[in-house]
């Protein structure tokens, strides 16, 4: 074997004692502004963003959940601590004025069209009526030219909701990733390569070499 | 506690003592010159621009992206995302260079004991014989005044001392090693085997600094695949934990760190008497004495302390009585294309992350007088199901059928999770009289050392090569079943070549050579002009093969210092 157990263990309590982990994340969802409301045991301070308002953070809220929803493998963007990682990385110094600009516009312009529409910001419209709006923004290699604006927003929150969804516990899990562990290697297993169509004799040939 | 807790924070203040020797730069040259020098008994300090690490004490190995709100997301001063081992960048707070006018070139620096050993691929691979004799056989450039059989001892001792992994080919000009066991290809690496059998290019087991088998109390890998992260338990290979460790259990090594070189001091004879710095925590100026002056800084940083090393014995700065310094400046060329494979849709859950590198690449097999272009590159292979961290599966809708929101949308990122492979071009640049570094005439740091200006301009040699590597990457993508997920870029677009510096191979500047007319150093990597300052790291480099550096610097610094070893010894030192 390579790695003791011990040591792989040590390490990774080093690594969690070291990392700034907000409570919020991963865990059960705390909506801003009633995180204190359950009034049990000693609880963690209540989340507070660093860059959107309440008002982003409720279009926001029901906007990720509509891209990546709970279902029978895992929970839903804002259970895994979506709004949370966003609002984070739009707060910190590598995210330049003009991205933060489109993320603000792009909320603005969300709850512009539902307003048209539906007559009713974002997060209060129905599902159905959600939807429809979505239908018109999914999909930027077809979209109609009104609504490029638009597309080009829930792309951004569609990479960024993935990114924060996929990046978190529950989305490994969802995953079923298991790569990151110490442990050994000794090839593919058989199912992978059968599913490839390929074989570790492949590695015995070489092509005749210039010379 | 172990000899490097007991030795992490021995700097301070510092006796006005002579040390044999001082060296300047703590990365794969300077370690390895500091390993050496310090075994055959000369007492030597170390100055380093950054703070001491060590990835057995500092590195994030094993922590997952979820443990933080970045999920390895870049930071300013980690541009490889927040977890890299390396702390420096393209650009540095207070360390500015610039740029002549139509130029543009990056200039990487790493800030930190050990250099870019913790960043790079620990690519590990030796330069061949014709490499050496390039000149000779497609009349451009310059050969090397040394060839291989200078430089095959050396190789053979790096390999046995800091292990490599890799496996015999008996290819002419990409020489094997002492080799370890190299690691068994990923799933998908063989799908790239199959590709390449059918197009003719070879495709052989990667050779990377990283043990498969125990060496020196050094653990072998445990497949975390996070090797830029460092690693905890030295299983690959980094300066810190395995050359300047060893050093300073000799009780021969004093290491300076945040010590920023400003010039090599002479005397009225001409000859080094050591190095100026500053004193970054501090902010002050000192000078340590020294009977030999090693310069390891990077081939650029090298090149600007020489240049700003002006006395009345040296005008022009060491080493550049022939206006040399500087000149012949390289970098790797490369780019990149990533496909979407079919093949690998919906996978069954695996383990497949190995090392923290291709397990596969493939050696240059072309023949440059049917291309058009002199010189060859190699190819790196990457994809599969990497840990998923900030922007993952960016631009999902590039996919086939893929996109939407909702119930699909997330089965659509399940099934074409890590259903990618990218490959990358890293290949050979011939100098050019265009492409060089100079001092800027009226631009200084923050310290007040004059800074470098660098003039770039890539040859049609470098443009038509890198337009082969994007229709070879693209026929591989073809081969496999794949779809390639960008347009082939113009010619306007330089064919996607990356800009001079962000490959971050630098080489040159100070290159060896016998006439010090048109060299600085000689075959010992020794200042034409003055006989105790040598050089060990990529500035000596006379050309750029398309084989990642780091193990030349190793094998040239380790024969460098066998030379000073041997001058001492005869008192002529």
């Amino acid at each position: 074997m390579t790695v003791s157990r011990r040591t792989a263990l040590k390490v990774i309590g080093a690594a969690s004692v070291a990392a700034v982990v907000p409570p919020s994340l991963d865990a059960a969802p705390v909506a801003p502004g009633d995180a204190a409301s359950a009034g049990e045991a000693p609880k963690p301070k209540p989340w507070k963003p660093a860059f959107l308002t309440a008002a982003e953070v409720r279009t926001l809220r029901v906007l990720v959940d509509d891209i990546i929803p709970r279902d029978e493998r895992s929970g839903s963007a804002t259970e895994a601590g979506v709004i949370e990682f966003i609002d984070y990385n739009l707060a910190v110094p590598e995210t330049d004025d003009r991205t933060r600009v489109q993320w603000r516009g792009g909320i603005r312009w969300l709850d512009a069209e539902a307003t048209k529409r539906f007559a009713n910001k974002y997060h209060l419209l129905a599902t159905a009526q959600r939807h429809a709006i979505l239908d018109d923004l999914a999909w930027p290699d077809r979209v109609k030219p009104e609504f490029r604006t638009g597309s080009a927003f829930f792309v951004r929150v569609r990479d960024m909701t993935a990114g924060g969804f996929f990046s978190s516990k529950m989305g490994h899990e969802d995953l079923r990733y298991m790569g990151g562990a110490s442990g050994v290697w000794n090839g593919a297993p058989q199912e992978i390569l059968d599913r490839l169509g390929v074989s570790y004799a492949l590695m015995d040939t070489r092509p005749v070499t210039p010379k | 506690m172990s000899i490097i807790d007991f030795f992490f924070d021995t700097q301070g203040a510092m006796p006005e003592i002579e040390y044999d020797v001082c060296i300047v730069g703590s990365g794969a040259g300077g370690g390895m010159a500091a390993w050496a020098l310090t075994r055959a008994g000369a007492k030597v300090v170390m100055l380093e621009a950054g703070p001491a690490w060590y990835a057995s004490r500092d590195s994030t190995m094993l922590m997952p992206s979820y443990a933080t709100m970045r999920r390895g997301r870049s930071t300013r001063t980690r541009p490889f995302g927040e977890h890299d081992a390396c702390d420096g960048g393209w650009e540095i707070d207070g360390e500015p260079y610039t740029r002549a006018p139509g130029s543009s070139f990056d200039w990487w620096r790493a800030r930190m004991l050990g250099g870019r050993t913790n960043h790079w691929g620990r690519i590990s691979l030796r330069f061949g014989p014709r490499d050496f004799k390039v000149k000779s056989h497609d009349g451009l450039g310059d050969d090397w005044p040394i060839s291989y059989d200078d430089v095959a001892p050396y190789y053979d001792r790096v390999d046995d001392l800091i292990g490599v992994f890799g496996s015999m080919e008996g290819r002419p000009n990409d020489p094997d090693g002492r080799f370890q066991p190299a690691p068994r290809p990923r799933g998908y690496e063989l799908l790239v085997k199959k590709a390449s059998d059918a197009l003719g290019i070879p495709c052989i087991p990667s050779r990377l600094s990283i043990l498969t088998k125990p060496l020196d109390g050094r653990a072998p890998c445990h497949y975390c695949g996070s090797c830029n992260r460092g690693c905890t338990v030295k299983a690959n290979f980094s300066s810190p934990d395995v050359l300047i460790a060893p050093a300073l259990a000799t009780g021969r090594l004093t290491l300076v760190t945040e010590a920023m070189a400003r010039e090599v001091t002479t005397g009225r004879d001409g000859l080094a008497t050591g190095v100026a710095y500053i004193d970054k925590r501090s902010g002050e100026d000192r000078h340590v004495k020294a009977r030999v002056v090693v310069l390891a800084a990077s081939a650029c940083e090298t090149a600007r302390i020489l240049l700003n090393s002006r006395s009345s014995t040296h005008p022009q700065g060491i080493a550049n009585q022939g206006g040399v310094v500087g000149r012949y400046l390289t970098d790797t060329t490369g780019t990149d294309v990533a496909g979407f494979i079919p093949a690998m849709v919906d996978l069954p859950p695996a383990n497949e992350t190995g090392v923290g590198g291709g397990h596969v690449y493939m050696p240059w097999w072309g023949d440059a007088s049917s291309l058009g272009f002199p010189r060859g590159y190699h190819i790196e292979v990457w994809g599969g199901r990497g840990e998923p961290g900030y922007g993952f599966m960016g631009g999902i809708h590039r996919y086939p059928g893929a996109g939407g929101y909702g119930a699909k949308l997330k089965a659509d990122y399940r099934r074409y999770w890590g259903a990618t492979i990218g490959f990358s071009g890293r290949g050979e640049m011939v100098p050019n009289k265009d492409s060089f570094c100079e001092l800027d005439p009226s631009v200084v740091d923050r310290y007040g050392i004059p800074v470098l200006r660098f003039h770039w301009k890539w040859g049609e040699s470098e443009l038509l090569q890198v337009k082969h590597m994007q229709e070879t990457f693209r026929s591989l993508v073809a081969a496999m079943g794949g779809t390639v997920f960008s347009p082939m870029p113009t010619k306007e677009q330089g064919y996607g070549i990356a800009p001079g510096g962000r490959i971050i191979h630098e080489l040159g500047c100070v290159r060896m050579g016998d006439d010090p007319q048109t060299s600085a150093v000689d075959v010992n990597c020794r200042a034409h002009d003055c006989r105790n300052v040598f050089v060990a790291d990529g500035g000596s480099f006379v050309s750029q093969p398309d084989k990642n550096p780091t193990w030349t610097i190793l094998a040239l610094s380790w024969r460098t210092a066998d030379f000073i070893t041997a001058q001492r010894k005869q008192g002529a030192l």
